[in-house]
C-alpha cells in the first residue's frame, strides 16, 4: 500500500517532536516523478540532500518512510552530524593510508557504512522515539530493510564471512544483527563476539563506541577524527 | 545552522598544512555546492585576514595621508552635526583632543586644494568576467582542482563592494557571460535581476558598427579571436587589427556564444548588503561560452551615459585576456568614459600585455593611458627607466633559475635560484642588491613562495616600460586589486 502524501507529512510532524529540525521533506509519486523533478535517477525509496529529504512514496509504507526519515535526520543529529566531518574523516584517511587521491570515494563510502550503523542503532534505541513512533513498528522496518532476521541467524551459526566479505550493504546487516541481539538477547550477543573473527570484531566495537557517545562528532570532532580513523583501518583490516 | 569550516580542520597532528586544507575545502565545494555559502564565507574570511597579516607594518586608514595632497582641514567651533563617524557617539565621552583632534567645543571640517573634485558620492563599476578564460588556473598547489579563480574572484567582487560602501559609492555590477546564469543564487528572484530592454542599435563613433541588440544582455555577435601574444614594444600590428576587424564583420551567431548573463546584475545600487549576501550564494557551475568584453562595454558605456558625469567614478574590470582579439575592438567605447572615470583592468591571464596599454595608441587618450593595467599574476615588476645606455631587459625562469640580463653595451648576467631564496621579498632583494639601476615594485604578498614560478621568459627592448615575474597568483588577486586601487580591509589600508 503506497505511501499517501498526508502520511509523510504526518511522519514529518511526528518526526519533529522527537528531533527538532529544520529539515524539509518533498515527495514524489513513483521514481519517474521524482526523475522528470531532479532531473535525475532515484534507486532508493528516500534519500537525503542538503537540508530536504527526498521520498518516494510508491516505494515505502508508513513505518518505512519513519524508519527513512529518521535515518537520515539521525545522520544530522549524532553521526556524522554534518557533512563536513564526513568529508573530512575520508579525505584524512585518504592522505594516513597513502591512498590515492580517487579513492576518497571509496572511503566515503565506508565512512557512509559505519555512520548508517551508529544511527540506525542511536533511532531504534531512542526512547523519545519509541514514546513517538512506538517500537515495533520501526524494529520491523528495520529489520526488513536490512534482512535483520537472517543476518542474526547467521550470526548464531557463526557465520561471519557474509559480513566481512560481501560487501558494504552486508556489513551493515551484521552490524544491525548485533544491534538488535544487544536489544533482544544479550546473553548471545556476548557469546556472538567471543566467536567473532577479531578484526570483524574490532570493527565492531569500534561502531559500538559510536553508538553509545551518540553525537561524538559534533560534541568532539577532533576526537572523532582519531576514533573514526582507528575505525575505518579496522574495516579494512576486516577485509571490507 | 551556519557553518564555520575552520571549526573542523583537524588538529595541525595530522600534518594538514594550510595549502592542503585548501585544497580540501576547494574541491569539497565542487563536489558539494549546496554549502557554496559556508565556503565562500569561509574564503572572504580567510582572504580579508590574510590580507591584514601581509600587510607589513598594518597601517590604518588615516585622513591624514590623502589629506597632504588633497587639502586640508579647517577648525570650526561648535559640533559637527553631519559628522557620521561611527564612534561618533562614544566619543561624546572623549570629546576634545583624544578623538577629534581639537579642543572642546570645536570640530573640523576639510577644506579640498583648489583644483581637486571631490564629491560624497561616486560610481562604483565592477565588471565580473566569469568566463572560462578567466577561471582556466586550477590551484598552485593542488593543480587537479579546478575552478580556484571563479571562487578568488567572487571573494575580490565581495571585497569590491565593500571598498565601495567604504567610498560611499553606488555599485553597478555586471556579470559575465551566459554561464552565470547557471551560478545565481538558488533563492534570487530571476525577474528581479533581469537585465532591462534596451533600444536596438548602436552606431559607434566611426559610423561603423552597427549593434542589433532587443535587450541588454541578448546574443551577441562573434567578435573576432585572432591569437596574439603581447609585442614586446607594446603596438599591436596593423595587419592583425585589420584582421580582427574583418572577423567581425563577418561575425556570425553559433548556439551560447556572445551571451553575457541575462539575470544577475546590479546597476547604480546602494544595497551593499544584498549583493554581499548574493555573492556568498554563488556556486561554479560550469562555463560554456567565453566572454565578449568588449560589446559588455559598448552597454556600459550606455549606462555611464545617464550617470552624473561630474561625479568621480571608478571601474574595475577582471578578466583574462588571453589575446586581444575581442577586447581591443571596443577601444572607441573606453574612450568615451575613460574622461570620467579610473579604469583599471585586472588580468588573470599569463600574457602581460602592460607595454600595449602603455603605448598602444587606441588605448590612449590625451597622450596617457586610458587603462591601469594589471596582470594578476604579476609577482613583481622590473623598470629599466633609470639605466644609462639601456638597450634590452630580459628576464627568464627555468627550471628554478631565474636570470636576469641587463644590457647596456655589454650584458650583465646574474642567476637566482628559486628554490634558495625561498619566498619573493628575499629574491627582490638580492636582485636589487645586484641590480640598483633597475626599479622594482612588488605586487604580491611578501612571503609568496618562489618554487611556483612557471618556466617563463619575457623581453624589454625599450627604456621606459616595464617587465614582470610572472607566478600563479589568483589566491592573492583580492589583495593585489585592493591595493592597486588604493582600496582597505575592514578599516585598514592595504598597502
Amino acid at each position: 500500500m503506497p505511501l499517501t502524501t498526508s502520511e509523510a507529512n504526518d511522519v514529518m510532524r511526528r518526526m519533529g517532536r522527537v528531533f527538532p529540525t529544520s529539515i524539509q521533506m518533498m515527495t514524489f509519486k513513483d521514481k519517474y516523478e521524482a526523475r522528470r523533478e531532479l532531473g535525475m535517477s532515484i534507486d532508493a525509496p528516500a534519500f537525503y540532500n542538503a537540508g530536504t529529504i527526498y521520498v518516494i512514496l510508491d516505494s515505502t509504507d508508513y513505518d518505512g518512510c519513519t524508519m527513512l526519515v529518521a535515518h537520515e535526520i539521525g545522520h544530522q543529529f549524532f553521526d556524522p552530524g554534518s557533512i563536513i566531518p564526513y568529508y573530512i574523516v575520508a579525505r584524512l584517511f585518504t592522505k594516513v593510508a597513502g591512498l590515492g587521491r580517487h579513492q576518497i570515494k571509496d572511503v566515503q563510502l565506508l565512512v557512509n557504512v559505519y555512520s548508517d550503523i551508529t544511527v540506525n542503532n542511536i533511532v531504534w534505541t531512542d526512547k523519545r522515539f519509541i514514546a513517538e513512533f512506538g517500537q515495533a513498528g520501526i524494529e520491523k522496518a528495520f529489520e526488513d530493510f536490512y534482512r535483520v532476521k537472517d543476518a542474526v541467524d547467521m550470526m548464531k551459526s557463526g557465520s561471519f564471512t557474509t559480513f566481512s566479505h560481501q560487501g558494504a550493504f552486508n556489513f551493515i546487516r551484521g552490524g544491525m544483527a548485533l544491534g538488535y541481539l544487544r536489544n533482544h538477547d544479550p546473553a548471545r550477543y556476548k557469546t556472538t563476539l567471543t566467536i567473532m573473527p577479531s578484526a570483524l570484531k574490532t570493527a565492531y566495537d569500534k561502531i559500538y563506541f559510536l553508538i553509545q557517545e551518540r553525537d561524538y562528532a559534533i560534541r568532539e570532532v577532533q576526537k572523532y577524527y582519531e576514533h573514526a580513523i582507528e575505525l575505518l583501518k579496522s574495516m579494512k583490516a576486516a577485509a571490507l | 545552522m551556519k557553518l564555520n569550516f575552520d571549526m573542523y580542520r583537524p588538529d595541525p597532528k595530522w600534518g594538514v598544512d594550510d595549502q592542503e586544507w585548501e585544497c580540501w575545502m576547494l574541491e569539497f565545494i565542487i563536489y558539494n555546492p549546496n554549502y557554496a555559502y559556508e565556503y565562500n564565507s569561509y574564503l572572504v574570511s580567510k582572504v580579508k585576514s590574510e590580507i591584514l597579516k601581509n600587510i607589513v607594518p598594518p597601517e590604518e586608514i588615516s585622513k591624514r595621508r590623502s589629506e597632504r595632497k588633497a587639502g586640508r582641514w579647517r577648525r570650526v567651533s561648535g559640533l559637527d552635526p553631519d559628522d557620521r563617524r561611527p564612534q561618533y557617539l562614544t566619543s561624546l565621552a572623549t570629546f576634545g583632543d583624544l578623538f577629534f583632534g581639537t579642543t572642546s567645543g570645536y570640530h573640523r571640517e576639510f577644506v579640498p586644494e583648489k583644483g581637486k573634485k571631490f564629491a560624497m558620492q561616486g560610481s562604483f563599476i565592477i565588471l565580473w568576467d566569469c568566463d572560462r578564460d578567466l577561471d582556466q588556473q586550477s590551484h598552485p598547489k593542488c593543480q587537479y582542482v579546478q575552478h580556484q579563480l571563479f571562487y578568488n574572484s567572487l571573494v575580490t567582487v565581495y571585497a569590491l563592494v565593500e571598498e565601495a560602501a567604504n567610498r560611499g559609492d553606488t555599485v553597478t555590477l555586471l556579470t559575465l557571460p551566459q554561464a552565470v546564469d547557471d551560478m545565481m543564487p538558488a533563492h534570487a528572484k530571476i525577474e528581479a535581476r533581469r537585465a532591462p530592454i534596451f533600444p536596438a542599435d548602436y552606431v559607434n563613433a566611426d559610423g561603423n558598427w552597427n549593434f542589433h541588440y532587443d535587450d541588454m544582455f541578448s546574443q551577441l555577435k562573434n567578435w573576432g579571436r585572432e591569437t596574439i601574444y603581447p609585442p614586446s614594444d607594446g603596438l599591436l600590428p596593423s595587419s592583425w587589427k585589420r584582421h580582427t576587424i574583418q572577423l567581425e564583420k563577418q561575425g556570425h551567431l553559433s548556439p551560447g556564444t556572445g551571451e553575457v548573463s541575462k539575470y544577475y546584475y546590479w546597476m547604480n545600487s546602494k544595497d551593499y548588503d544584498t549583493m554581499k549576501e548574493d555573492l556568498l550564494k554563488f556556486v561554479f557551475n560550469g562555463h560554456g561560452v567565453a566572454t565578449e568584453l568588449g560589446v559588455g562595454m559598448v552597454y556600459l558605456q550606455r549606462q555611464l551615459n545617464a550617470l552624473d558625469k561630474s561625479k568621480r567614478g571608478t571601474i574595475v574590470i577582471i578578466t583574462a585576456l588571453p589575446t586581444m582579439g575581442w577586447f581591443w575592438p571596443g577601444y572607441h567605447y573606453y574612450r568615451a568614459l575613460s574622461k570620467h572615470f579610473d579604469m583599471y583592468i585586472f588580468d588573470i591571464s599569463y600574457n602581460y600585455w602592460y607595454m600595449t596599454f602603455l603605448k598602444e595608441p587606441n588605448f590612449m587618450l590625451n597622450g596617457k593611458p586610458m587603462f591601469g593595467y594589471v596582470n594578476l599574476n604579476t609577482l613583481f615588476t622590473l623598470s629599466p627607466v633609470n639605466v644609462k645606455g639601456f638597450v634590452n631587459l630580459n628576464i627568464s625562469a627555468y627550471s628554478n633559475v631565474l636570470t636576469i640580463t641587463l644590457n647596456t653595451g655589454q650584458d650583465k648576467i646574474k642567476q637566482y635560484q628559486l628554490l634558495t631564496l625561498s619566498t619573493v621579498s628575499e629574491l627582490m632583494t638580492e636582485i636589487q642588491k645586484d641590480f640598483p639601476e633597475l626599479v622594482l615594485d612588488r605586487y604580491t604578498i611578501q612571503n609568496y613562495p618562489t618554487e611556483l614560478i612557471r618556466d617563463y621568459s619575457m623581453n624589454l627592448p625599450v627604456k621606459d616600460g616595464k617587465l614582470a615575474l610572472l607566478g600563479p597568483d589568483g589566491p592573492n588577486m583580492t589583495y593585489k586589486i585592493l591595493k592597486v586601487i588604493g582600496g582597505g580591509v575592514d578599516g585598514v589600508s592595504v598597502t
